[in-house]
């Protein structure tokens, strides 16, 4: 007889079994629920309830852990090769948008189980995100919405979308005289809708560093063939990863910053510069914000600096509540992103003016990652979850059809996976 | 032997009787799954979904689909004893009127997909609605 630390089984990996002993099926289904679910207690009772299989929250985790890794390998695959998890598309698109954008998910101390969690900031670890949509959209001969919508021009909603606390403070009753006003209302009115459709997204999310992660981006738009297609377009916040990934790897689609990311800059300057006097603040937030909107990036620059003439420069010590710095920062901040604002001819172009697709997928990635109870193994055990809700969340059954395919394993023991280290980009 | 005894033995040969017989129809049952199941591995041969050693996930899928299949055809068939069972009238729950009873068809979705189902309804002309007799 053949000792046990020999036995293979041949047929195994054509079959799809491992040491697991559960059929590929099931494996979907655990998976799926992993996925869905808010937590791999609340997986396993999906599974027993509307599954009608009992699984333990702990194989619920495993599974997790292992299809995580296996697509985290396949992510990393060839895109000239079937190993690659996109499918490759038959055409090109017409229209290909790349957004990325940081997250942040809780980490447990490395090294420990449940329970050793690090204290505020210091358990918070980044993640990156990234959605690459093949998109229909429509070209103009004139900017089909010249006038900015009417939702810019409300101080809680920009507030909300800015994501700061700066503009829910602006002048109530300036926002009001503008909302109330028939021109605004007339013209924010778009001629029609020239936003582009969303065809098909896939879902990029990972632990690694933006060096890694870009590549993960470029190998997963080389393998959809957003290079080949007729309109490209890379959208982003103002982080530099972003743009450093756009340099290296996007560098022929169109540039464009979010038009949310400089509303807060906007109105921490027109703050700055007509300090207590609130109806003037909200008035020359809503004139730069109008000029940005409609592509005079340069005038808001230069009225921008007149008033830095007026406060003077910034000594090298000012700290950030400074005015002169505050000033600087926003004219910096807008020198350095100009050549991605130019809003009118995205437009006419047909392409998104913000990262609304992404910010929409930020939130469906944290329902599952992000809580007040979720603590992840870092990096495994976050990677492993972002991989399968980034598969989940993708539109080309990227899931499924991994399940349905992945090779199995021919020893009787489970092949260990991979050891990950945190990453951190060197510069 | 006292008419109390009598009607215990009678009982008791009575559950003999049922019990063999249903130890008969499950026996018949197995053989004919065994069969079904035979039949399907030559199918899915024959139509070349399985060529070789396949991914299993192929292999549980297409036996996932007759489980459900067979799963619907029992459900419909039971519906249809039922309803074949049912009598030619029944009293509308409103009225008490006895109405006449006649069979009607309806898709509804089951834990295995959809099915068609027999159902008895009956039509009440003082009430002037349908309603479907619980027994």
């Amino acid at each position: 007889m053949t000792a046990v630390g020999g036995l293979f089984f041949p047929q195994r990996e054509a079959l799809g079994f491992d040491p697991r002993e559960v059929t590929p099926g099931v494996r979907a289904k655990i998976s799926h629920a992993a996925a869905e679910a808010r937590s791999f207690e609340r997986a396993s009772i999906v599974l027993k309830h509307v599954g009608n299989l009992k699984i333990s929250n702990d194989t619920v985790q495993r599974v997790m852990g292992e299809v995580g890794t296996e697509l985290a390998e396949r992510r990393d695959a060839d895109p000239k090769t079937a190993d690659a998890l996109a499918k490759r598309p038959e055409e090109p698109p017409k229209m290909a948008i790349v957004e990325c954008d940081g997250g942040r998910i809780r980490a447990r101390e490395p090294g420990h189980g449940r329970g050793v969690t690090l204290s505020g900031e210091k358990g918070w670890r980044e993640t990156k995100n990234a959605c690459l949509i093949n998109a229909l959209g429509q070209t103009f001969t004139e900017d089909p919405q010249p006038e900015p919508p009417e939702c810019f021009f409300d101080p809680k909603h920009v507030a909300k979308i800015a994501q700061t606390e700066a503009l829910s403070v602006a002048s109530p009753q300036a926002a009001q005289a503008l909302a109330s006003s028939d021109e605004i209302e007339d013209l924010a009115q778009p001629s029609a809708d020239w936003r582009p459709k969303r065809k098909v997204r896939t879902v990029l999310a990972s632990m690694e560093c933006s060096r890694q992660f870009g590549k993960q981006m470029f190998r997963e738009a080389k393998r959809r063939r957003f290079f080949d297609a007729a309109i490209k377009a890379f959208l982003g916040d103002g982080l530099p990863w972003n743009w450093s990934i756009w340099r290296e790897h996007f560098r022929n689609f169109t540039a464009i910053l979010d038009f949310i990311h400089p509303l807060s800059y906007l109105y921490l300057a027109a703050k700055t510069v007509h300090a207590g006097q609130a109806d003037d603040v909200w008035s020359q937030y809503v004139a730069w914000m109008r000029g940005c909107w409609q592509g005079e990036v340069g005038q808001v620059i230069e009225e921008l600096r007149l008033h830095q003439i007026k406060l003077g420069q910034p000594p090298a010590d000012a700290p950030d509540s400074d005015p002169r710095q505050i000033v600087a920062t926003t004219i910096n901040y807008l020198n350095n992103n100009r050549e991605r604002m130019n809003y009118p001819e995205y437009r006419k172009a047909g392409l998104p003016v913000t990262t609304a697709w992404m910010e929409s997928l930020v939130k469906e990635m944290n329902y599952r990652v992000k809580g007040t109870e979720m603590f992840w193994n870092d990096p495994a055990g976050a990677e492993a979850i972002l991989q399968i809700r980034a598969a989940a969340l993708s539109d080309d059954d990227r899931l499924d059809r991994h399940l349905l395919q992945r090779p199995g394993s021919p020893f009787a023991k489970q092949p260990k996976p991979p050891k990950l280290k945190s990453q951190t980009c060197k510069p | 032997m006292d008419d109390e005894t009598a009607v215990g033995v009678a009982e008791k040969f009575q559950n003999c009787g049922s019990q063999a017989r249903a130890a008969r129809l499950k026996e018949r049952l197995e053989q004919l799954l065994r069969e079904a199941a035979l039949v399907e591995v030559e199918l899915s041969r024959a139509d070349g979904a399985i060529k070789g050693v396949p991914h299993y996930s192929v292999i549980e899928g297409r036996a996932h689909q007759l489980g459900r299949q067979l799963s619907r055809q029992v459900q419909e068939q039971q519906m249809n004893e039922l309803a074949a069972a049912h009598e030619q009238t029944a009293l509308c729950p409103a009225c008490k009127t006895r109405c006449s009873a006649t069979v009607d068809k309806r898709t509804v979705k089951t834990v295995d997909g959809d099915a068609q189902l027999q159902e008895v309804v009956c039509y009440c002309d003082r009430c002037r609605r349908s309603f479907f007799p619980s027994a």
